[in-house]
């Protein structure tokens, strides 16, 4: 579990308490809107959001594809970038869970980079379960939102950084009077798997399929979800079905309680 | 005598598909008599066991060849959380008994009744059962699922398996 | 309509091409359905009736892991157990040597006719082709197991063999293969009151019965068999002679450890608290005794198992063969157990064969996986299935087995990832060639189209630059 350390000395109590966004290389790349929203988010519930320039990738592609070494570099670099901040917000439960789980695994044969990889990880969240825990309170809500949402619980946020209830729970209080109603088989794979769907594209459209399938029986408006990469890869097939609209959470969230930071960003 | 013990066993055999009758020792005839009457089975079986149950049933001595159709069997000790019966393999109790037969009756004396498999090994184990040839934990009739996950009793074990509980 | 052929994969190595052929085949996707939804649900609602499964986990991996951590001794006391109650044990190193002392033992009692209950070890070493080699004929008597003998196929799962069946293909095999003239087999009920009748004979004319063991006792010198036909018991009780094929990591330390393994068995396989036939062999027939084997042996098959126990694979070794990981398997339940090309499918096939048979008679196996999680999460065991395969791509990769390109572009990935302005020139240029040449067939078709020219990084900085100071 985090702890939550002491703002550092240079912020005072009339400054907002510092986080910074590790935005990942999905959102980073193609789906940047999720940065913005996640910044949103963060601003919403109070703190000040810093982007560190230095940030690339959590080292995920070539951890899962045999690359150790490749990965161990990535990581060390990572670890450098974030280790300053009090606290380091990921918007993929993917990533978090690289970070806060692999991590120290990844670093355990270098004793002080595995220390510095559990410190890092004691401090890194995935964002919704940031924004839960931390001050939920501090978000509006919309009393006319009425429609339909089903949710896609990635595996990473099943198994990984087990972010399961706290969205069903944002999302009640933040949206009182939307219909949410659970997918038939939440616990399956939608077949993204990092580059499983590029090297076993057929069985990942299988995956995708059913998926979709089950999220077009809900019949919702709107399937949210805390990763980008499966986003990506169920958007494929979801122009089949019109009326659902795939987003993550954060940009779903920001966009139905009208954040201001977030729409001027837009602009 | 441990009356939650003997109606947990009572509720899993019924679950596992298996007959169960209570009844005191002396009951024994007449309810084996109303087994072959409510199954309209001819009243034969087959069983090494030295019980004087009356002349009326036709009482075969021996293990079972595949033509029989009724066998009588003892457990040793019983299951009741998971409708268990435990029976070893002695001169007494044949273990083709326990398999070739249409219908299995097993007779189980409530005191060698214990709540888990824990507590059934440690009886076991006390009682030597290990040095026996077999220990068959039978849970109720024989069935398979392998043709399109449906489940389907009478695989190639007994078809029918009927538990008389002695108190 | 296109199906796999389930007679001629039986390459590991072809498992995209196999696989492929899964997908396309109706009958197999109808029953693959059927089967996960049935194994998922029976599981759940098993586990639900326990108080704190969590901690039968715990104690069964336990009495697992000392075994394995004390493997030798246990096997020796085993063996002197298993003789001291009259009966033998032999060690085999490799599939082969398993065949030759179960046709010699065959041969000694001029057996002709063998009757099988399901041994998942005897799928390893090929046993009933070698034995058929030799003039004596098996009968598989596990009705998955028989339904694909008759087929001529190999086992799809580890529990329900012929799962991959429609009831329709069933009465095709038995219509062609048991002269009985016209009936009707529309239901499953008359198919299986066929198979009865016609096993039954088996049972009782066999001269030998081999049955494999999903524990041996050490302390008491047992072999335990967990069923639900009854065709493991007639199989190890009829004929006079009884084989057990087992492998070394079967055996734990006594009674206890194996009840303990017996409660998350049959949960975790079928949702059965108990199976309807746990059975314990203690040897041959005892003097008293009217029935039973007068000869008792137990062939124990080592094939590359020692070597894993002593690896970083070692983990693997707590495997009890529940067959839960295959039924949570996103990819497994897509393909079903053929495409894998091997006796072990699924999440645990696909650590097992590349490490018995080498990893490069094996490569797709590994990589066949999203690392969904649900098989370690389900797994009795504990065991890290996904950190193992992860290793086995490692191991992939330093071997020079991985494809180049990807080596190459890892590379370059893993360097330019530690360059921050380059990547993020790199990335944001990517993105800009990914949404001009959006139908290009030279990147992955999973490749979106960016929502912005610049990365997230990018933008972020140039609007941040825009904002007072006082933010």
């Amino acid at each position: 579990m985090n702890n939550l350390e002491p703002a550092s000395p240079q912020s005072s109590a009339a400054q907002k308490p510092q986080v910074a966004l590790f935005a990942t290389c999905l959102v980073n790349t193609f789906h940047t809107k999720v940065g913005f929203a996640a910044a949103a988010l963060l601003d919403a519930i109070g703190y000040s959001v810093e982007v560190p320039t230095q940030q690339t990738c959590c080292g995920q592609p070539n951890y899962n594809n045999g690359d150790h070494n490749g990965a161990i570099t990535v990581a060390k670099h990572t670890i450098e970038t974030l280790t300053s901040y009090d606290h380091v917000i990921v918007p993929s439960s993917s990533c978090a869970g690289m970070i806060k789980n692999h991590y120290p695994r990844l670093l355990d044969a270098e004793h002080d980079w595995r220390r510095k990889a559990e410190g890092l990880a004691n401090k890194t969240w995935e964002l919704v379960d940031f924004v839960y825990q931390k001050k939920r309170h501090a978000l509006p809500s919309n009393a006319d939102f009425r429609k339909t949402i089903t949710h896609h619980d990635s595996c990473s946020s099943i198994r990984e950084t087990k972010v399961t209830d706290q969205v069903r729970s944002l999302i009640a209080e933040c949206l009182p009077n939307a219909h949410f109603k659970e997918l038939s088989e939440s616990e399956a794979c939608c077949g993204f798997g990092g580059t499983f769907c590029v090297k076993f594209g057929d069985i990942a459209s299988q995956l995708a399929t059913n998926k979709i399938t089950d999220i077009g029986n809900t019949k919702a408006d709107y399937c949210t979800s805390l990763d980008s990469g499966c986003n990506a890869h169920l958007n494929r097939f979801a122009e089949s079905y019109e009326t659902v609209r795939l987003q993550h959470l954060a940009v779903f969230l920001a966009e139905q309680l009208n954040l201001a930071t977030f729409e001027s960003a837009k602009d | 005598m441990n009356n939650a013990l003997i109606n947990q066993l009572v509720q899993q055999l019924k679950i596992n598909v298996a007959g169960v009758v209570c009844c005191e020792f002396s009951q024994l005839p007449h309810q084996l008599m109303s087994f072959f009457d409510q199954q309209k089975l001819p009243k034969s079986l087959i069983t090494n066991l030295d019980l004087d149950i009356g002349m009326a049933i036709e009482i075969t001595k021996g293990r079972a060849t595949g033509d029989e159709a009724v066998g009588l069997s003892q457990a040793i000790a019983a299951i009741s959380e998971t409708g268990t019966l435990v029976l070893a393999s002695s001169a007494s109790n044949p273990t083709s008994i326990n398999f070739l037969v249409d219908h299995h009756l097993v007779l189980i004396e409530a005191k060698d009744i214990v709540a888990n498999l824990t507590d059934a090994m440690n009886k076991l184990s006390k009682m030597d059962a290990f040095d026996q040839r077999a220990l068959n934990f039978i849970s109720g009739p024989s069935r398979t699922a392998d043709i399109e996950q449906t489940i389907q009793l009478g695989a190639h074990g007994p078809r029918n398996l009927w538990v008389f509980i002695l108190i | 309509m296109k199906t796999i052929d389930p007679i001629n994969t039986t390459n590991p190595n072809g498992f995209k091409n196999q696989a492929s052929a899964a997908l396309e085949d109706t009958n197999l996707q109808t029953a693959l359905q059927r089967a996960k939804s049935g194994f998922i649900e029976k599981r759940k609602k098993a586990i639900h009736l326990v108080d704190d499964f969590e901690h039968l986990k715990t104690q069964a991996q336990q009495a697992k892991q000392s075994a394995l951590d004390n493997l030798n001794h246990h096997l020796a006391l085993f063996e002197k157990n298993v003789v001291a109650s009259g009966g033998a044990v032999h060690r085999a190193k490799t599939p082969a040597e398993l065949n030759q002392i179960v046709l010699k033992i065959c041969q000694q009692q001029n057996a002709k006719l063998v009757t099988k209950g399901k041994s998942m070890v005897s799928e390893e070493t090929h046993l009933n082709a070698f034995l058929e080699k030799h003039g004596i004929s098996t009968a598989e008597t596990d009705l998955g197991e028989y339904i694909i003998q008759l087929a001529k196929e190999k086992p799809s799962h580890i529990i329900a063999p012929a799962v991959h069946k429609t009831r329709q293909q069933v009465a095709e095999l038995f219509k062609h293969n048991h002269e009985l003239g016209e009936r009707d087999l529309e239901e499953i009920r008359a198919l299986v009151d066929e198979a009865r009748a016609m096993l039954r004979k088996a049972f009782l004319l066999a001269d030998v019965g081999i049955t494999g063991a999903n524990l041996l006792v050490a302390d008491t010198g047992s072999v335990a068999i967990v069923t639900n036909e009854g065709n493991g018991d007639l199989t190890a009780t009829l004929p006079k002679t009884h084989i057990v094929t087992a492998s070394i990591e079967k055996v734990v330390a006594n009674m206890e450890d194996a009840g303990k393994i017996l409660q998350v068995l049959g949960r975790s396989a079928t949702g059965q608290a108990m199976s309807t036939y746990t059975s314990f062999f203690n040897g041959p027939r005892r003097t008293e005794d009217l029935d039973g084997p007068s000869a008792f042996h137990v062939v124990i098959l080592d094939n590359g198992r020692s070597d894993i126990l002593n690896s970083k694979y070692k983990d693997m070794m707590r495997c009890i063969k529940c067959g839960a990981c295959l039924n949570h398997c996103p990819v497994y339940g897509a393909v079903g157990g053929h495409a894998y090309g091997d006796v072990y499918p699924g999440p645990m096939g696909s650590v097992l064969t590349p490490l018995m048979k080498g990893i490069e008679q094996a490569t797709p196996l590994p990589n066949a996986s999203t690392f969904c999680g649900r098989c370690e999460e389900v797994c009795p065991m504990s065991i890290p299935l996904p950190e193992l395969l992860r290793q086995l791509r490692n191991d992939q990769a330093t071997k020079g087995l991985a494809p180049k390109l990807q080596s190459m572009a890892l590379g370059i990935y893993g360097w330019l990832a530690r360059k921050p302005r380059l990547f993020q020139l790199t990335m944001g240029m990517f993105g800009r060639v990914v949404k001009l040449f959006k139908v290009s067939h030279i990147l992955p078709q999973e490749t979106p189209a960016p929502d912005a020219p610049d990365t997230f990084v990018q933008q972020w900085k140039k609007s941040k630059q825009g904002h007072s100071e006082n933010e």
